[in-house]
């Protein structure tokens, strides 16, 4: 980092001021807003706080957003190993089709993703009469708030582990399989290990989106108090309802989950600098993501 | 062990890598193949050791057919030209991990495994740096741990 710095040859003002501009958009859509959500909520006390968490709505609300994301990283990084493996050890055509096909969810409004899951498994929609005949229930119900979030957070460990697996190539695994081992023990032993923090990583990012999803679920959850309503969803009633003490304790605790994700985060960063193992252009692509 | 290679065709896309070619080494033969870069010398050593497929041909080891058995089950030692360390594993463990890997019948145990890597460590001369990881080594130490690698599963014959 020094080198850099003394390399650079532009007037140390140049370098004050972009700091500066930077700190200041920090400050203005990062700390304040994050400040004014623990003010709101702690705006009538730690006893209001507390009591607005320990309402069984509230809790409901906080259980089911648990056993969705939980539901939807479980089952997305089992897809999202088995499609990094396909794409990055494996010849076939239509591969770089199946990638886009992968980043689709990304660039849907998650409204729109709703809105499929309704037109598929709706009261109306193309699995109506199957599921009526074993009456099974999704859209208004949990299984189609999983639905939703799993289709929204998709791409997230797939597109993590790609890129990180494309650059490891394959010559571990065969020098693995020339030593006699079986593809099972070859993954265990050699892929895992290291594709270990990326892995990490992508559950977090997953998870991280996974609890905050709004839009989508919105769109299937019919907001039931109590049965079908995560803890995005949850906020916006009680805001709706001006009950905003309340709501700001619950946007607190989701807060306070983005704030664990980046602490995370920046230590897996760290280990895998120490590792020696760049993920930078990869984590840049992410993010972008995210923002759009 | 000898290796008998039976008109040996390999094609990569658009390119003839290799023209029918049959070999013949016998037990306790040392082989070198010598050519210009890109005329398929490591097409030849990773066909017989199962890592590519030929278009046509068989190979056999003591006259035993095994042009379709699967790379793990050849007990070939291959050096690769990039030896290909496991980057995540220490020297000890990246000369283990062939012993390691063997099924439960097979596998020795671990006093045994211990014993085994040593003996290779001592015969390489790197002792001293069984708990070092690849990244730690120089090029020829590497090179040697690959080696060692490659040698502790009494493998039929080496490729390097």
């Amino acid at each position: 980092m020094n080198k850099q710095v003394s390399l650079n040859q532009d007037p140390r003002w140049i370098k004050n001021l972009l700091i500066s501009i930077a700190l200041f958009f920090i400050f203005l859509f990062l700390i304040l807003p994050l400040y004014a959500v623990f003010e709101e909520a702690f705006r009538k006390g730690f006893f209001s706080y507390a009591n607005a968490l320990a309402d069984p709505y509230a809790w409901s609300a906080i259980k089911l957003t648990i056993i969705v994301s939980l539901i939807a990283v479980l089952l997305n990084l089992i897809f999202g190993v088995c499609a990094a493996w396909a794409i990055t050890k494996f010849e076939f055509k239509g591969k770089s089709f199946l990638i886009t096909l992968i980043d689709l969810p990304f660039s849907i409004s998650p409204v729109l993703s709703g809105l499929v899951f309704v037109l598929l498994f709706g009261a109306f929609g193309f699995f109506a009469p199957l599921l009526k005949a074993y009456d099974i229930k999704i859209i208004f119900a949990v299984p189609g708030i999983i639905l939703v979030t799993m289709f929204v957070t998709f791409p997230f460990i797939a597109r993590e582990l790609i890129p990180l697996m494309q650059s490891q190539g394959n010559n571990e695994e065969q020098a693995a399989t020339v030593l006699g081992a079986s593809g099972f023990k070859t993954f265990l032993r050699v892929t895992l290990p290291n594709i270990k923090w990326g892995l990490v990583y992508g559950i977090i990012l997953c998870n991280a989106r996974a609890m905050g999803e709004f839009g989508a679920a919105s769109v299937v959850s019919g907001h039931i108090r109590g049965k079908t309503n995560t803890m995005p969803l949850h906020i916006e009633i009680l805001y709706s309802e001006y009950q905003s003490v309340a709501a700001f304790a619950v946007a607190s605790l989701l807060t306070f989950l983005a704030l664990l994700t980046i602490v995370i985060r920046s230590f897996i960063e760290w280990k895998f600098e120490n590792q020696g193992i760049r993920l930078k252009k990869n984590y840049t692509k992410i993010n972008l993501n995210l923002k759009s | 062990m000898s290796i008998t290679i039976n008109n040996i065709d390999k094609h990569f896309i658009n390119f003839h890598a290799l023209k029918n070619i049959s070999l013949t080494i016998d037990q306790g033969e040392l082989i070198t193949l010598l050519g210009p870069s890109g005329c398929g010398k490591t097409t030849l050593l990773r066909i017989i050791a199962g890592l590519e497929i030929a278009d046509r041909g068989q190979i056999f080891f003591n006259n035993k057919d095994i042009t379709h058995l699967k790379v793990n089950e050849r007990n070939v030692g291959f050096v690769f030209q990039h030896y290909t360390l496991f980057k995540h594993m220490s020297v000890f463990e990246n000369i283990a991990f062939g012993l390691r890997v063997k099924n439960k019948k097979e596998r020795k145990s671990e006093q045994q495994i211990k014993e085994k890597v040593y003996e290779l460590l001592n015969l390489i001369q790197l002792n001293e740096t069984a708990d070092r990881y690849p990244n730690q080594l120089s090029g020829g130490q590497r090179q040697r741990v690959a080696l060692a690698r490659a040698l502790a599963t009494d493998p039929n014959f080496t490729i390097r």
